[in-house]
């Protein structure tokens, strides 16, 4: 050591001192000690007391009490341990405690943990454990409940055991009695066929009997974890709430409901609830009891009955049908609601048989009557059929069914049954009926068939239209009408129907039983089964052949009309050329007088042979319209016969054809138009001179029967083949290749001809041996023999020269107003010539005509306003005004004289016949 | 079941340079600043204790900026620096501390180097903590005005109970208390006065603990060494270790690879040890630069079990490698393949006594 004394020497002196305190320090500490011990010497005589205390106590105490040591072996016994366990303490102490303290289970009978082990297992408290039984040293059984606890050292560790245990026996007896009495209960609990819970003051439920739980359809355990409101139909709730908040409010002891719950598996229970409140000796409420009663079935049949009924009722009423019932006690009638609106009853009526009987419908009331009383006598139900008059007048048609109630005495005491108001039906039944007899009787074949073309139905036109008879073709083959050449037309039409396409007026031919064919005009229906499939047709056939007939004829109309026009046109043509150069030969300077004659003469047969065409034309147009009348008047025939002769005397003449005429010797005089009846014999003898070749024979022979006058035109002429026979009086009809149009004429002659006859009431008839072997023409008239007018004598001479008149001619065609006027100068009359309607009426003023000649459609004024001027103003009437105009009808004439004209003449006017006009003005 | 002997190291392991740079820069150990180095100290020292197989391990004392023996008391306002001088034989000293008032109480205790320890390692921690002997020597020769030696000595106690009872309840595996002025006592006072009132007071402390804890704790002596150097190895064991084993301890951890007659020794441990007790015998002398290899170890080991019951055997270093943290003589690479010598060469005796 290298250190200085000093520093050690200092070092040590320190330490050492320090030992003084170390001393200090120690003998402190063993004082402590010694206080330690004193202590703990205190604490064992304490704990020696305490032990002594607990050995007296755990001796005197009625619990057995065992104690071990770590390893399980008894270290302690009290008494009652003692006794219970048949082990004295001095014995017991020591051994292992399963030996000394053996218990089974109390059902099983196996040993049972010791709950020692259990302490030494979890280090815890065990608890009282029950059912078990403690099998004593001499085999003696004691039922006992034990509890053990850890004895724990100072560290906290267990070093051994206490068992607590004690005899239950009077316990377990008295368990048993209240268990007894509970299942008792219990068992009337679960048997009471209501449902019993008891349920908290929460609405918990806490306890259910079986029927309640069957009920519901919930196990215990499942309502245990619920309260009313999951199982209480939503639509009850509010009331169920409102109920249990009174009841616990204090209002009343409970209530009774009938409401429905919700089962677990969803279906509907009706209940009649009754829940009581339960109080504690307080008075305070704490559970509920409900008693619930399934009434579903009770439900169920009151719903069924009111369904039922209302179901009957609809059912009623669905097949339109009234239930009523008959009393003949009180002869009240009670009806359905709407029987009585049938009967046109009050609601409200009480209504008696006696107020039935008089709206029966008489022809039907003894019929009624009559079936009722068999009925009735028979005991079995009737069923009638009758009319009722209800007070509106309608007429109703109902189907009573019923049957009579009888008393024990066989008395009838009432009558019940339904009604049926069966108008519709009747109606559809009439319909039907008629629909049948339409069918039955229509001219038209209506026929029905399936998809693969068996006829199936086949009325009374059918019969007639194809000759077969319905038993014939019922059954048949729909081909048996169909033309071989048309085979495949039944294909086509089946495919139109199968698309959905309807076939109406489908023109075909068909075949007749006879082979012959006609012509069909086809309508063809679908007819579908229940699912809506075509299963066949029907057939409506109408027999077209005449129609096809009179369409063919409208043809050859319209070809003849065509044919005409291009005639007309023609004939219209042809004279103005000779016009038009006669004209041009009048107008040259260098013509002579004679060429000037006789252009005159030219231009003036051309216009009457234009005038005759178109006094034809408005003839046959009277004709046909029937606006043609006669001015009838006893004729003499001859003078009838003269005239036509003189009219076609010139064309016989041209032809140098021989004429003779055969008339009776004595005046035959009868009733006719004369002029229109000589008209139509100058036609007809026209005619055969135009078609008879030169230097050929044309006589005319009247002959005079009982009640005819009979007249016939021959000649010798290109005849008329057979076919055409037919057909020469129609309208615009000529004789093809035969009739050589050179000779012109419209080929209306014939037809007017036919007019005129037939408005004599006669006929008129054409037979001829065929081409080339001449005509007859025969005309047949009534012979009438009533004077209606003076016998007018015929005469054709020239009329002699008028007197001068001032003539105002008012024309906007300048040629005819210039031709007309030139003519009348030439007759030695004063005319003035205007153009328009105003001139012509400033000319009324300024000339102050005598006559007017006015034609109607002019520019400024017309002819009609033109004249009611004139008519108004200061000639008034003192003027003859005559009207010059192309509208030739008769209104034409009829509103010219509406409008003040005197006369009506057509152009183009025959200058004689004005001429004679003005000259019998004149006179007038 | 294969035989263990256990291991353990004594404690303190040479800083790492950069740490002990950075207490020189700072001037003193707490400065905040250091707490990085600390902790990079504490791990890597962990993580290479772990490394050589010892089954228990320890911080290394790397925050025990100074030393071993004044940890508890650095900074403490009533502490002088010009306390006892304890000489050593390579001729330094270090000197103590001075208690100038009372009361006496430590400025920190070991627990916290446990705590912080434990997060850094899953292996067995010891921790070792002064001695009430050592720290008794704080008390100056003169009375202390107002605070009897009495009352300082009761205050002792009762910090050193505090700072033991921490550590086991931290879940120290062992706590080693350094007596390593055993040796210096007698050689003061040979009269062995001295060493009794010691061992007096050490076990004061101890008796505080039960016998269950008291077989955790531990009573390390050895003669002191620092820089390569002791300050009482020239005292012979003889007088000492019928006194040690007198301390109520479970253990002892006994530097014996640095002693010339370690047979005497070993003989008087046999003879002194109490059934109770585990005696740890120095295999590894830490003042020796030289690295034991593991068969030294083991015949250290197997030399030892002559003596005494392997159930009561033990193998550990003499002392621990830097007891005053500026002590640089050995690396800290050596005093880990020094430590590996030992785990490796106590395993290789268990395996010997085993005939393996």
């Amino acid at each position: 050591m290298v250190a200085d004394d000093d520093e050690a020497r200092a070092l040590r002196e320190s330490a050492l001192k320090n030992i003084d305190g170390i001393l200090a320090a120690r003998r402190k500490a063993e004082r402590d000690l010694l206080a330690a011990k004193d202590e703990v010497e205190l604490r064992t005589i304490e704990l020696r007391e305490q032990r002594e205390w607990f050995a007296v106590t755990l001796s005197s105490i009625g619990d057995g009490v065992i104690a071990t040591d770590r390893a399980g072996r008894v270290t302690f016994m009290n008494p009652v341990a003692e006794r219970m366990t048949g082990w004295p303490a001095p014995e017991g102490v020591g051994q292992p405690l399963e030996t000394v303290f053996c218990i089974v289970n109390e059902d099983t009978g196996t040993t049972a943990e010791n709950p020692v082990a259990q302490v030494f297992r979890t280090g815890q408290v065990v608890g009282l454990a029950n059912y078990t039984t403690l099998v004593g040293r001499d085999g003696t059984r004691t039922p006992v409940e034990d509890s053990a606890a850890p004895i724990q050292n100072a560290k906290g560790e267990v070093t051994g055991a206490v068992m607590v245990f004690h005899d239950v026996t009077r316990r377990r007896r008295a368990e048993t009695a209240l268990r007894e009495s509970e299942e008792r209960l219990r068992a009337v609990f679960d048997q009471v066929p209501v449902g019993i819970a008891v349920i908290g003051l929460d609405t918990r439920i806490e306890q259910a009997n079986r029927r309640f739980v069957e009920i519901l359809g919930y196990s215990l355990e499942e309502l245990r974890q619920m309260n009313f409101t999951n199982f209480t139909h939503p639509d009850d709730l509010a009331i169920t709430r409102e109920h249990v908040e009174r009841l616990r409010d204090g209002h009343g002891k409970g209530y009774t409901l009938e409401k429905r719950y919700i089962r677990k598996d969803g279906a509907l229970v009706w209940s009649r609830t009754a829940v009581e409140i339960l109080r504690d000796t307080q008075g305070q409420p704490h559970q509920y009891v409900g008693i619930i009663e399934d009434i579903t079935a009770r439900k169920r049949a009151e719903d069924e009955l009111v369904t039922g009924s209302k179901r009957l009722r609809l059912a009623l009423e669905a097949g339109k049908l009234s239930d009523w019932s008959w009393d003949t006690s009180t002869d009240i009638v009670t009806m359905a609601p709407h029987m009585k609106a049938l009967y046109e009853l009050p609601p409200e009526q009480v209504v008696k048989a006696e107020d039935l009987r008089p709206l029966l419908e008489i022809e039907d009331a003894e019929e009624t009557r009559g079936e009722t009383s068999r009925a009735v006598a028979e005991r079995r139900p009737f069923s009638l059929e009758y009319r009722i008059n209800p007070p509106s007048g309608k007429k109703i048609w109902v189907a009573a069914r019923g049957q009579a109630e009888y008393d024990a005495n066989g008395a009838v005491t009432g009558m019940v049954g339904v009604l049926q108001n069966i108008t519709e039906e009747k109606e559809a039944d009439l319909a039907l009926r008629r629909y049948a007899a339409l069918v039955e009787s229509s001219a038209d074949a209506i026929i029905s068939k399936t998809r693969s073309g068996v006829i199936t139905t086949w009325n009374r036109g059918a019969e007639g239209m194809f000759g077969f008879t319905a038993a014939e073709a019922i059954g048949s083959s729909i081909l048996i009408l169909i033309p071989d050449t048309l085979a495949g037309e039944e294909a086509t039409i089946l495919a139109r129907l199968n698309r959905g396409e309807r076939i109406e007026h489908y023109e075909t031919l068909r075949r007749r039983k006879d082979g012959t064919f006609l012509n069909v005009s086809l309508s063809v229906s679908p007819i579908r089964g229940p699912n809506g499939k075509i299963i066949g047709a029907s057939k409506i056939a109408r027999d077209i052949t005449r129609q096809k007939e009179v369409e063919r004829a409208l043809r050859e109309t319209d070809q003849r009309k065509d044919e005409f026009l291009a005639t007309l046109a023609h004939e219209l043509r042809n004279p103005l050329a000779p016009i038009r150069q006669a004209a041009m030969v009048s107008q040259s300077p260098n013509a002579t007088e004679a060429q000037k004659r006789w252009s005159h003469g030219v231009i003036s047969r051309q216009v009457q042979h234009m005038a005759l065409l178109l006094d034809d034309l408005l003839d046959i147009s009277r004709i046909t319209r029937g606006t043609l009348e006669l001015r009838t008047e006893m004729t003499e025939l001859s003078a009838v016969v003269d005239a036509a002769v003189e009219t076609a005397h010139p064309a016989i003449d041209a032809r140098r054809h021989t004429f003779t005429l055969e008339l009776p010797q004595k005046p035959v005089h009868f009733v006719a138009d004369p002029l229109r009846l000589s008209q139509v014999l100058a036609n007809l003898l026209t005619n055969a001179a135009k078609y008879t070749d030169p230097e050929g024979s044309i006589c005319l022979r009247a002959s005079l029967g009982d009640d005819f006058i009979t007249i016939s035109v021959v000649d010798t002429g290109v005849g008329i083949p057979r076919d055409a026979l037919e057909n020469v009086f129609a309208m615009f009809s000529q004789v093809k290749a035969t009739y050589d149009r050179s000779e012109g004429g419209l080929g209306i002659g014939l037809s007017l001809s036919r007019g005129l006859v037939q408005l004599h009431g006669g006929t008129i008839e054409a037979k001829s041996a065929g081409p080339g072997k001449g005509s007859e023409f025969i005309v047949r008239l009534p012979r009438k023999v009533r004077a209606q007018g003076p016998v007018k004598q015929v005469t054709g001479g020239t009329a002699k020269k008028a007197p001068s008149r001032r003539v105002l001619v008012a024309d906007d065609n300048r040629d005819a107003a210039e031709t007309l006027a030139m003519l009348l100068s030439m007759e030695g009359h004063n005319v003035e010539m205007v153009h328009d309607g105003h001139a012509a009426l400033e000319a009324i003023e300024s000339f102050q005509p005598e006559i007017a000649l006015l034609d109607i459609g002019m520019p400024g004024l017309n002819g009609y306003e033109l004249a009611k001027r004139i008519r108004q103003g200061s000639l008034g009437r003192a003027v003859s005004l005559i009207a010059v105009t192309g509208w030739g009808q008769d209104n034409d004439k009829a509103q010219a004289l509406a409008a003040g004209f005197n006369h009506h003449f057509t152009k183009p006017v025959e200058p004689e016949r004005l001429i004679e006009l003005l000259r019998s003005e004149m006179k007038s | 079941m294969p035989l263990r002997i256990p291991t353990e190291p004594i404690g303190s392991i040479p800083r790492p340079l950069s740490l002990v740079e950075a207490i020189r820069v700072c001037g003193a150990g707490l400065d905040p600043a250091l707490e990085a180095e600390y902790d990079k100290a504490i791990r890597d020292t962990l993580r290479r204790f772990e490394e050589t197989g010892s089954p228990v391990v320890t911080d290394g004392e790397q925050r025990k900026y100074h030393n071993f023996w004044t940890y508890t008391v650095e900074g403490l306002p009533n502490l002088m620096p010009d306390g006892f001088k304890i000489p050593f034989a390579a001729g330094h000293t270090r000197r103590m501390p001075r208690l100038t008032a009372g009361p006496f109480r430590y400025k920190r205790y070991a627990d916290t180097y446990l705590e912080q320890a434990k997060k850094h390692t899953d292996k067995p921690l010891k921790q070792a903590v002064i001695s009430p002997s050592a720290m008794s020597l704080l008390y100056p020769n003169e009375e202390i005005p107002g605070y009897s030696r009495e009352a300082f000595i009761d205050d002792l106690l009762n910090e050193h109970v505090r700072e033991v009872r921490s550590c086991l309840d931290k879940g120290a595996a062992k706590v080693q208390i350094d007596f390593t002025e055993g040796r210096l006592a007698l050689k003061a006072d040979p009269t062995g006065a001295l060493l009794s009132g010691f061992i007096d007071l050490n076990n004061l402390g101890l008796r505080r603990f039960t016998r269950d804890e008291r077989s955790r704790l531990g009573v390390h002596t050895c003669p002191g060494g620092d820089q390569d150097s002791t300050h009482s190895a020239d005292v012979d064991y003889a007088g000492l270790l019928p006194g040690l084993f007198q301390l109520d301890a479970g253990n002892f951890y006994i530097a014996l690879a640095g002693e010339k007659d370690r047979r005497r020794i070993l003989r008087i441990i046999s003879e002194q040890l109490r059934p109770e007790q585990r005696v740890f015998v120095g295999v590894i002398s830490p003042i020796d630069p030289r690295v034991e290899t593991a068969e030294e170890v083991r015949d250290r080991v197997l030399e030892a079990a002559e003596f005494i019951p392997l159930e009561q055997l033990g193998t550990t270093d003499d002392c621990g490698f830097s007891p005053f943290s500026d002590d640089q003589s050995t690396t800290r690479d050596t005093a880990f393949e020094k430590i590996r010598a030992r785990v490796r060469g106590t395993e290789l005796a268990a395996l010997a006594i085993q005939g393996k």
